[in-house]
């Protein structure tokens, strides 16, 4: 978990136990916070509280009975509200260790703030629906189009996931797809000074099997068009960032 | 930033940027800590290789795949670093797979230059990794490859060399790892479970979207990732 400023948050538990004994401890950083009780079907647990100061942190799980836990794909989600203090973090997150396999359903979502672009105009959010591809574990393929001065580029690398589960580095000329739906949405009413928040949800479902991707957000102010071909004609190298991620 | 873990320990928690520690390059950057401060880090090597060196320009293209690859290590590095609240630095770290053969040309090639710059500002720094030991100053030349940052003394323009100044010429990289918290009162975010980063020593499958938690074992996530014992 990354915080900006020190802040009190709620956190809960969606998911169902295998029996309805299922405890799970709860620990942020080295320090236990609470035991979190499951049901044997889907439901929110109740929250426990833990206040962290700026920085990373690291959030742990461990079950607390001889049962196992299970937090449901697609629907199992580990839940944190802040209640109080918090701090606009200057990046959004980056997801990580991406999934996709036929018939499944995934999303992710993250949060931003455009603390560094003086010259927004928030008016022409959308979404879009595109295939990303990536080749050799390395590719890119801009996706969300945020407005005329700003552009939400998702970058995606992985490995398609082989025979038998076997793990190849993809090879020139062979691809991994992930058919994704961005969609940015204001959470807030507007701006707050120069900052306009943001939550954008990713979603993406009916791709081949992927294991090991990672989707890298980056924002970019607006760049000239050759600019963005670097991202593929650069062998594999892909030019600085002009501006933060 | 500051953090303290359950012993009362404080530490200072920053981006990282002092490398190169070998070559008398790197920046101090003052820390403090309540406690012993000698041991308030925690350490790996952090080598990132090619997974092709038939060629320079596959060992280049490989390599920079190869250290996007170790990424995932790194953040599971760093989540451990983290729960104890230490900090993650690299005893060692560098461009791997430079062993004898292509590995020769590699190294003098220019294109070391962003290599080395995408390994430690693209993934090292940006997911937290704290000061890091370049490998290595200065040697034989062996079998094993051609590992040095300054090889003729005559000169400095070298890339190993002009990459080791251009990485400490940049300003430290955001923090892009670790699942943002929510910042407004009363907002949630949902960490989905099938973001967690799967433990490379413990063999285990490709994580699905949702988690097994077994007794006894623990899950450390970082943000959005879960550490070892976690099957999917």
């Amino acid at each position: 978990m990354r915080v900006a400023a020190a802040g009190t948050y709620n956190l809960e538990l969606f998911g169902h136990g295998s029996d309805s004994s299922a405890e799970v401890n709860v620990l942020v950083d080295d320090k236990t916070i609470g035991t979190l009780s499951l049901s044997s079907s889907d439901g929110t647990s109740a929250p426990l509280t833990f206040t962290v100061g700026p920085g990373l942190h690291a959030l742990s799980l461990a079950s607390a009975t001889t049962e196992k836990t299970i937090l449901p794909p697609g629907t199992g989600a580990i839940l944190i509200q802040l209640r109080s203090g918090g701090g606009i973090a200057v990046v959004p997150s980056a997801p990580t260790n991406l999934n996709c396999a036929a018939g499944g359903f995934y999303r992710v979502s993250f949060l931003g703030d455009d603390n560094h672009c003086k010259h927004l105009q928030c008016s022409a959010l959308h979404a879009e629906r595109r295939t990303i591809r990536s080749d050799n574990n390395r590719a890119s393929e801009y996706i969300c189009r945020y407005h005329s001065h700003k552009w939400f580029y998702l970058l995606l690398r992985g490995k398609r996931n082989e025979q038998h589960g076997n793990r190849k580095d993809l090879r020139t000329g062979r691809h991994l797809s992930l058919p994704i739906e961005c969609a940015i949405k204001p959470i807030s009413s507007g701006y707050h000074g120069w900052r306009w928040r943001f939550r954008s949800v990713l979603r993406w479902s009916d791709c081949d099997s992927l294991v090991d991707a990672s989707i890298q957000c980056v924002w970019v102010q607006r760049i000239p068009f050759d600019e963005r071909n670097q991202f593929h004609t650069l062998d594999g190298i892909l030019p600085k960032r002009s501006s933060i991620y | 930033m500051d953090k303290t873990n359950s012993a009362g320990c404080t530490v200072a928690i920053h981006a990282g940027v002092d490398v190169f520690q070998y070559f008398g390059l790197g920046r101090t950057t003052v820390r403090s800590t309540s406690c012993n401060p000698s041991l308030w880090r925690i350490g790996q090597g952090g080598y990132y290789d090619a997974s092709d060196t038939s060629t320079v320009d596959a060992t280049f293209a490989t390599m920079w795949t190869g250290s996007d690859s170790l990424r995932r290590d790194l953040l599971g590095w760093q989540t451990v670093a983290v729960f104890y609240g230490l900090h993650n630095v690299s005893y060692e770290s560098g461009p791997g797979s430079l062993a004898a053969g292509t590995g020769a040309y590699a190294i003098r090639d220019q294109r070391m230059i962003p290599s080395i710059e995408h390994n430690y500002l693209d993934d090292w720094f940006a997911v937290g990794g704290d000061i890091t030991n370049y490998y290595g100053l200065r040697g034989a030349v062996s079998e094993f490859g051609d590992w040095m940052l300054w090889k003729i003394t005559s000169t400095l323009r070298q890339p190993t060399y002009e990459a080791a100044k251009a990485v400490l010429q940049s300003p430290p990289p955001a923090i892009a790892a670790g699942y943002i918290l929510p910042y407004a009162p009363g907002q949630t975010v949902s960490i989905d479970p099938s973001q967690r980063t799967p433990d490379i020593f413990s063999k285990e499958a490709p994580p699905g979207t949702g988690l097994t938690i077994h007794r006894d074992r623990r899950c450390i996530s970082h943000a959005r990732g879960c550490g070892r014992n976690l099957q999917p």
